[in-house]
């Protein structure tokens, strides 16, 4: 037996594929697939979302309720009066399709005006807001707004992809196991990132100017709220850069939606209790 | 969007030190695959007859290689896919020829002329997702 | 020709030519990660990746029996495989030889 030497020349234990081609491709299959996915789990949620039934929503919003308390400062003032007040406010607006979800009030004391809405009827509303509110009527298009986005499960939707992971850790029991909320459920709902479509807001201000006309009469006051902001807003922004459409449009939009309806544009306005901005209706005497 | 410039520089680091580091490595292993073809390294002998020879010794020769940035988030991707992982072909490839290398220039520096009944053994030092690193060790019989 | 002998039986091994090899790195993907999951309460064959693993090694012999018809041998004596996981996920396929000639 004798050994001759001899060189191997071809490298074929190395794919002759240039590595930057192959983590092109590696890199372009899994976007692809990422997009794929996203948009298969949009389709779903469009399916799913009008199928839930009432008590999964509520139990959803049970599960959400702390991380939506957490956004908006976690200070609720659960034992002002204010909280019937607004309860008051909203009974009335609330249609026959909202009639078995029972709604529930958390007043949040904080500057920022705002008012929101989660599954489950959880109705949220700053002291900033009561505060910058002028009028009744204004109030309740805000809040008749907000049950627009409840009618129509905009806040499921919104949450979309994370809905299903929700759902299936409601489905294992995980989510409110204990009141404590999982830390996956917070780390991938959002409500901050949470905003709506501009036809999800404009079906949304037609349905609480509907059940501001049907409680008060008329739309008078009611788009107070919009015309503050739009003097303050920048109108040489295009529209779609903003997360919500221009307070203008809006405007010129439930006005022309007011008058093919024949409603009133103007009426009597109803004014806030006095002492709003205070807790209990109380205001400091020495001010 | 500062976590995705740090990955992308990342990965351009890892990419232009790996591959200029792979590139030299490659011509160093071939120039000295040339330099010590002389000497037959065969993986048989153990049942064989003993060729007539005066001494034997043992001679290992191992080394580790680490990926870099770049392969490692190759290697990544290609979990979700699955198939061949090209990046680390040459990885594996370059430390298996390394060891052997090692190996022999230590067999010739004592003045073997063949090595018989080699080994091969590869294990991973990797923890986790972390550092990936990969021991390959060659061994045989020297006989002079 | 492969063998895991020393030689090939009945034959005679004229000439060697020094060790040849083949490797191939294989990662599973996401799929198949979450079905042999499930497959891991049950227990059993995990056959997606004994295909899978199959299929390597066949690549990682035909490299092997590349390089040695490139040096002109007729049989690889004495072959091992080695099977190792290089990373999570990423295993490596191993074989490596003698490439002679036999008569």
């Amino acid at each position: 037996m004798k050994y001759t030497p001899k060189e191997i020349t071809e490298e074929v234990n190395v794919t002759p594929t240039h590595p930057l081609v192959n983590f092109g491709y590696l890199v372009g299959t899994v976007i692809v697939s990422l997009i794929l996915l996203y948009a298969l789990m949009g389709l779903a949620v469009d399916l799913v979302v009008p199928r839930l039934s009432r008590e999964t929503e509520i139990k959803i919003g049970n599960a959400l309720l702390p991380i939506a308390l957490a956004q908006f400062g976690d200070d609720e003032l659960s034992d002002d009066t204010r909280v019937d007040y607004i309860e008051s406010v909203i009974q009335p607006l609330v249609g026959d399709d909202l009639q078995d979800l029972p709604l529930t009030i958390h007043l949040m004391d904080t500057d920022i005006a705002n008012a929101a809405i989660i599954a489950g009827g959880h109705v949220f509303v700053t002291t900033g807001l009561l505060e910058e509110s002028e009028s009744e009527n204004e109030l309740g298009f805000i809040l008749g707004h907000e049950l627009g986005h409840l009618a129509s499960r905009d806040a499921l939707r919104g949450l979309g992809r994370s809905l299903f992971i929700l759902l299936g850790s409601l489905a294992l029991g995980g989510a409110s196991s204990g009141g404590q909320t999982s830390p996956l459920l917070s780390t991938t709902l959002d409500l901050q990132s949470l905003h709506y479509s501009r036809s999800q807001e404009n079906a949304a201000d037609r349905y609480g100017l509907t059940t501001t006309v049907q409680q008060y009469g008329h739309a008078g006051y009611a788009l107070d709220f919009f015309q503050r902001n739009s003097e303050i807003e920048p109108d040489f922004l295009p529209e779609y850069v903003l997360t919500h459409p221009l307070s203008k449009n809006r405007i010129e939009d439930l006005e022309t939606f007011a008058t093919s309806q024949n409603w009133a544009l103007v009426g009597p306005l109803k004014p806030l209790p006095e002492n709003i901005e205070c807790p209990n209706f109380t205001c400091p005497t020495n001010q | 969007m500062l976590d995705l410039l740090i990955l992308l520089i990342l990965l351009a680091v890892g990419y232009g030190f790996g591959s200029y580091a792979e590139q030299k490595h490659y011509k160093s292993i071939r120039k000295r695959e040339r330099a010590t073809l002389h000497v037959p390294i065969i993986t048989f002998g153990a049942k064989q007859s003993m060729p007539d020879a005066q001494e034997t010794e043992l001679f290992v020769g191992s080394v580790v290689v680490a990926s870099d940035y770049f392969k490692t988030f190759a290697l990544a991707l290609r979990n979700l896919i699955g198939g061949r992982v090209v990046s680390y072909e040459s990885l594996l490839d370059r430390g298996r020829r390394e060891a052997l290398l090692r190996m022999k220039e230590s067999a010739i520096a004592w003045g073997a002329s063949e090595l018989a009944n080699v080994r091969i053994e590869t294990s991973s030092l990797s923890q986790g997702r972390g550092l990936i690193s990969i021991e390959v060790i060659a061994y045989g019989t020297g006989i002079r | 020709m492969l063998t895991t002998l020393e030689g090939v039986p009945g034959k005679e091994v004229v000439e060697h030519y020094g060790i040849v090899q083949g490797s191939t790195v294989r990662a599973k993907n996401v799929g198949k990660d979450l079905l042999a999951g499930l497959k891991n309460i049950v227990g059993g064959e995990l056959k997606s990746y004994t295909e899978l693993l199959q299929e390597a090694r066949q690549e990682a012999t035909e490299r092997m029996l590349q390089q040695a018809e490139q040096i002109g041998a007729n049989a690889v004596v004495n072959v091992r495989f080695a099977t190792s996981s290089v990373a999570q996920g990423a295993a490596e396929l191993y074989v490596y030889g003698t490439a002679v000639k036999v008569m």
